[in-house]
């Protein structure tokens, strides 16, 4: 490998498992390995397990980089442990973390990491935890990226995902199917995942005693946790059962069939389908603005978008058919987002869609804050469009309208505004309850605020009322 | 496994006879370590059961598919 002057960045999430770390060099993905599991880890990658599992779309792509003493040094972890081996993994486009997942997301995210261990376990290695984060979704796929979390199976050891599966998969994708209450906002304030009592709390008794899954899974295994009896010293000190491979086996199974047939309570297959028909409803100020994106698109041919207030993705849609590579849509509607993801991400189509509340989009989490970061430190695309969404920000929200601009400005050097003046329906609408507090929201000061950092590239009024479309470059 | 009248009545047993709510916190992998030997042979049982359903089922499913294929 060759050297480069500047140190590699170890990634800030990265500093739990001793055993491995990731980093940024070079525009590169590196995990370095620790002298603790190097021989293990080799024997691992030597065995060809992971290769096997990537070429079936489980597990990303590894690859060991020949690295000497002097670049090896360079990979040193948070606790001083030098790098024994580097390894080298495709960069992923988009981090993304469970609590911007649909529920179709995140139970599509646990069917595939129930999979992985499946077919691990088949070939005698388990897997030593059951993160969702490590679960990221690459060309729509969700695919697991920590290959240190492979060991080689030991005959009677348990799962010891089990609870960090439960709470980062099971128990939020059950608040929404029996429930009906959309978990990413109790996610997203709980970086471990939803707790057993709050689920035993919110879920309906009827449902989680009529279930093998309800009872076994969540009532049991929650009971077990929280055990009064199981805080004495005698049961602390007690040895850890033997498991048996068919039984480890028969639970991950178990749960696959049942995941593979849970449905939102919210949602059903059916609702999809002719979700698209209810509309796909076509004219002259879509057409218009459709036109225009694609005209965007074809000229500025961004390799990633980031379509703010995407909705179900059309104009996503429109980019890529028109030269655009992918696409990320931030949305808060969850309804649209699940029909985006049904319709378009599962069928191949590069959008990827993420829950977001565009007035309080996701902060930086976790450890030191920087666990999982915030959505503008994931910033990396080169386009961004803002579809008839200014106007909720600056009215709906109240946010101040010199910043809603600057924030559009700052995501990408490319991009798309669409200004909806005071006098169109929509905005009177969201005028009608209350007063008047936007004296600066004005097409001239929108012209102002987007001149002075960018350059006016195109524009087009396209209704008597005056929507203005403005597509801009860097100066 | 949607519906099983046997563990629903013993999660309605386990329910009635439940003690008063747990207290304590314990590490909790330590319980949901301890817990997999019973809720693996409950697993074990319903992948088992699912099985042989499908294999008594599975003649009327490809023949209700051909007569929708051929309709």
């Amino acid at each position: 490998m060759r050297d480069t002057a500047a140190l590699p960045e170890r990634d800030a999430g990265s500093f739990r498992d001793p055993n491995g770390y990731v980093f940024l060099h070079a525009g590169r993905v590196f995990r370095a390995v620790t002298p603790a599991i190097y021989e293990q880890f080799a024997a691992i990658y030597d065995s060809g397990i992971i290769a096997r599992l990537s070429d079936q779309g489980l597990m990303i792509a590894c690859t060991r980089v020949d690295a000497d003493d002097a670049m090896l040094a360079k990979f040193t972890g948070p606790r001083g442990e030098r790098a024994s081996a580097l390894y080298e993994h495709p960069r992923v486009p988009m981090l993304s973390y469970p609590y911007e997942w649909t529920f179709s997301q995140l139970k599509a995210a646990g069917l595939a990491h129930l999979d992985l261990q499946i077919a691990a376990l088949e070939e005698g290695y388990v897997l030593s935890d059951a993160t969702a984060y490590n679960m990221q979704f690459v060309d729509g796929k969700p695919i697991h990226i920590d290959v240190l979390s492979l060991q080689e199976y030991k005959e009677g050891q348990a799962w010891s995902g089990y609870n960090q599966f439960c709470r980062q998969f099971l128990l939020p994708l059950l608040l929404e199917a029996w429930a009906g209450v959309s978990y990413q906002a109790m996610y997203r304030g709980s970086i471990d995942g939803i707790s057993f009592p709050d689920a035993l709390a919110i879920l309906p008794k009827r449902k989680l005693f009529s279930s093998l899954t309800g009872i076994s899974h969540v009532y049991l295994h929650g009971r077990s946790i929280t055990s009064a009896s199981s805080a004495t010293s005698e049961s602390s000190s007690r040895k850890s059962p033997a498991i048996s491979k068919t039984r480890y086996l028969a639970i991950l199974q178990q749960l696959r069939d049942f995941l593979a047939d849970l449905q939102s309570k919210k949602r059903s297959e059916t609702y999809w389908h002719s979700y698209a028909s209810k509309n796909s409803y076509s004219d002259t100020m879509r057409d218009t603005k459709l036109s225009f994106v694609r005209d965007w698109a074809e000229r500025v041919k961004p390799k990633l978008i980031w379509d703010i207030g995407g909705n179900t993705g059309d104009y996503s849609m429109a980019a890529i058919e028109a030269g655009a590579g992918s696409s990320i849509v931030l949305d808060g509607d969850l309804d649209s987002l699940e029909a985006l993801y049904n319709t378009r991400t599962k069928r191949g189509v590069p959008i990827l869609p993420l829950a977001m509340n565009l007035s309080d989009p996701s902060p930086d989490l976790g450890w030191k804050q920087s666990e999982r970061k915030g959505l503008m430190s994931r910033a990396n695309s080169d386009g961004v469009i803002a579809l008839a969404v200014i106007h909720h920000l600056v009215i709906g929200a109240n946010l101040p309208f010199d910043e809603v601009i600057n924030w559009l400005l700052d995501i990408a050097p490319d991009g798309i505004i669409e200004f909806v003046p005071k006098r169109d329906p929509m905005v009177r609408q969201l005028l009608e309850m209350r007063a008047d507090l936007f004296p600066d929201y004005t097409e001239e000061r929108f012209r102002q605020l987007v001149s002075s950092r960018r350059k006016i590239v195109s524009e087009h009024t396209f209704d008597s009322n005056g929507r203005l479309l403005v597509a801009y470059s860097e100066y | 496994m949607k519906q099983l009248a046997i563990p629903s009545l013993c999660g309605a047993i386990l329910f009635a006879s439940s003690a008063t709510p747990a207290l304590a916190y314990v590490d909790p992998v330590t319980g949901s370590i301890i817990i997999q030997t019973l809720v693996g042979g409950l697993a074990a049982a319903a992948v088992a059961l699912r099985s042989v359903r499908e294999k008594i089922t599975a003649p009327f499913r490809s023949k209700k598919k051909d007569d929708i294929e051929n309709a």
